[in-house]
């Protein structure tokens, strides 16, 4: 059946294609392809592809199968490129082998500023992004170009565009860096888009973390700190990562960090024992024993420290993730407790099959602090982090896990549940030297 | 009455962290099982006294604390009234004071637990 439709006053009239005179029914077979037929007052004329015409229902509609919709998918994209609506972009693509031209598509956007305090919001949604388009194996993960003659130019068909970064903090580059060693782990290959275009602080704060050597490229891009200190240069630890409590590796790298800001040793060790602490319950706590998380999600932590030489202050962070704070708390506290905690300290209701309260929850955490094994001699880990934070100088905390957040600072501590989540639990402390006149470390 | 010395920097690892043999290799659960508990035996049998050194570990966890010297008294291997009189705990350097505290304060949290 021919789709015609009457110009004479709008209503529409259909006819077989037997009906028409010879001619009109070459012409109209013909021109079938690139445009529709109106046939009116006897004439056959053409308008264009787009035009609008009245939707038919399903009854004259021909149902495409699913082959036919995609090639008709891929024409079109062909055609497209071919009228040069879609503009095929290049660029430089650098892994383990090599660097090498690839064509690019589906970018995913990044914000300039990657730092949980200035842009904490954008990060976040940026973060979510990430582990939602890498998280599964067979795709979304990011895949090598899909040329195989040397010749052609392969694609590169997801990618993130760093050379749109102009400034990352150690604690954002730490979740980076940990997430990109989960999609490596998962898949194998990581490769870098323009890398020559990266903004160089961008550069040296991934470099010294050790972000390149994680995607295994050759290259030093850390700066120069001897001959003087730059004042905007800070020392940054290599990330290291562990499923158990053996810190070994991280050891001489936190020693160095502690050189740098001086202070009080002992202040100092408490700081990193409370790392400690959190590492162990990350072990404990955090990965639970799904074996489909296990497969997808690493059950490891990682770890980063930074030093500022100049303002004397010291940074540890540790990131994980896992199942996050607010999931484990109903599991770690009887419901009647936590209602009492939750109307006594927050004076709300609380409900465990929501995010909505995760602030309050992660807060829930550090004040309550009993482990999941329920054993009173466990779990002291969360307020023993927090104590350690409050007799530092400048003692500052930053804790998130999911939507809920809890910052530590100037001698007070307060809640606030962010719209996107981390999907995963990082912990930030920092103490500042600078006017305890301590021993030099 | 003589007194041996066990130096958890030393003698263990200068690098002691987690509660149970499953979180790693230098834990808590390990150094009571495996270093501590027979010192204190062997120095029960001699009637010794045993001094564990704090110092020279790079950090203390509480976890370890809390298992090496609260286990101590779960574990019940030495009786929970003669523990305090064979066991010191040691710490000369500054930096470790505040652990000691914590450690004997595990041993006596644990025993007021066992006691109730």
């Amino acid at each position: 059946m021919l789709q015609c439709a009457s110009s004479n006053g709008g209503t529409q009239s259909r006819a077989s294609l037997a009906d028409l005179p010879a001619a009109q029914r070459m012409a109209s077979v013909r021109n079938t392809w690139s445009a529709r037929t109106i046939w009116a007052n006897s004439s056959v004329r053409l308008i264009p592809a787009n035009a609008y015409l009245p939707r038919l229902g399903p009854l004259e509609m021909k149902k495409l199968t699913p082959r036919y919709r995609e090639w008709l998918r891929r024409r079109s994209l062909y055609v497209r490129m071919r009228r040069g609506l879609t503009r095929v972009r290049y660029a430089e693509f650098t892994t383990l082998s090599g660097r090498r031209l690839v064509k690019i598509s589906n970018e995913s956007p990044i914000p300039e500023i990657l730092c949980l305090d200035r842009n904490n919001e954008e990060s976040l949604v940026f973060f979510h992004d990430l582990r939602l388009r890498t998280i599964r194996k067979a795709s979304g993960r990011i895949k090598p170009p899909t040329s195989k003659k040397k010749s052609r130019i392969g694609w590169v068909r997801s990618y993130t565009d760093f050379s749109k970064v102009r400034s990352i903090t150690p604690g954002a580059a730490l979740i980076l860096a940990a997430e990109y060693d989960r999609v490596r782990r998962n898949t194998g290959i990581i490769g870098a888009i323009n890398l020559d275009k990266w903004d160089k602080n961008v550069l040296s704060t991934l470099s010294q973390l050790g972000f390149f050597e994680l995607l295994g490229f050759p290259g030093d891009f850390s700066p120069n700190f001897e001959g003087g200190v730059d004042k905007n240069l800070i020392y940054i630890a290599p990330m290291r990562c562990g499923d158990n409590t053996d810190y070994r590796e991280a050891a001489d790298d936190i020693r160095k960090l502690f050189l740098e800001v001086g202070g009080d040793m002992a202040l100092k060790r408490h700081l990193f024992g409370a790392i400690v602490d959190a590492i162990e319950n990350v072990k404990g706590h955090a990965y639970g024993n799904s074996d489909n998380v296990r497969n997808l999600i690493p059950p490891l932590w990682w770890f980063s420290g930074s030093a500022d030489p100049v303002k004397k202050i010291l940074t540890l962070a540790i990131y994980d993730q896992g199942q996050t704070i607010p999931v484990t708390l109903p599991k770690k506290w009887p419901l009647e407790e936590l209602t009492a905690m939750f109307a006594g300290a927050f004076g709300t209701q609380f409900r465990a099959n929501t995010d909505e309260q995760d602030g309050e929850a992660v807060e829930a955490a550090l004040r309550m602090s009993r482990s999941s094994t329920k054993l009173p001699e466990r779990g002291k880990g969360l307020s023993k982090i927090l104590n350690v934070v409050r007799q530092c100088p400048g003692g500052r905390m930053r804790l998130i896990s999911r939507r809920g957040h809890y910052i530590f600072s100037d001698g007070r501590g307060r809640h606030l549940t962010c719209s996107t989540p981390l999907l995963g639990t990082f912990i930030e402390l920092e103490a500042n030297f600078s006017n305890d006149g301590g021993e030099n470390g | 009455m003589g007194e041996k010395v066990l130096s958890i920097a030393e003698s263990f690892s200068p690098y002691p962290a987690g509660r149970y043999r499953t979180d790693g290799p230098f834990s808590g659960e390990r150094f009571r099982d495996d270093f501590l508990l027979p010192t204190l035996i062997e120095a029960q049998q001699n009637g010794d006294e045993v001094i564990v050194d704090l110092d020279g570990a790079f950090t203390y966890s509480s976890s370890f604390l809390e298992e090496a010297f609260g286990g101590l008294v779960r574990a019940k291997k030495i009786p929970a009234s003669k523990i305090g009189s064979i066991l010191k705990i040691k710490a000369e350097d500054l930096e470790f004071r505040a652990w000691k505290i914590d450690a004997e304060n595990y041993i006596k949290d644990e025993m007021g637990r066992q006691k109730s």
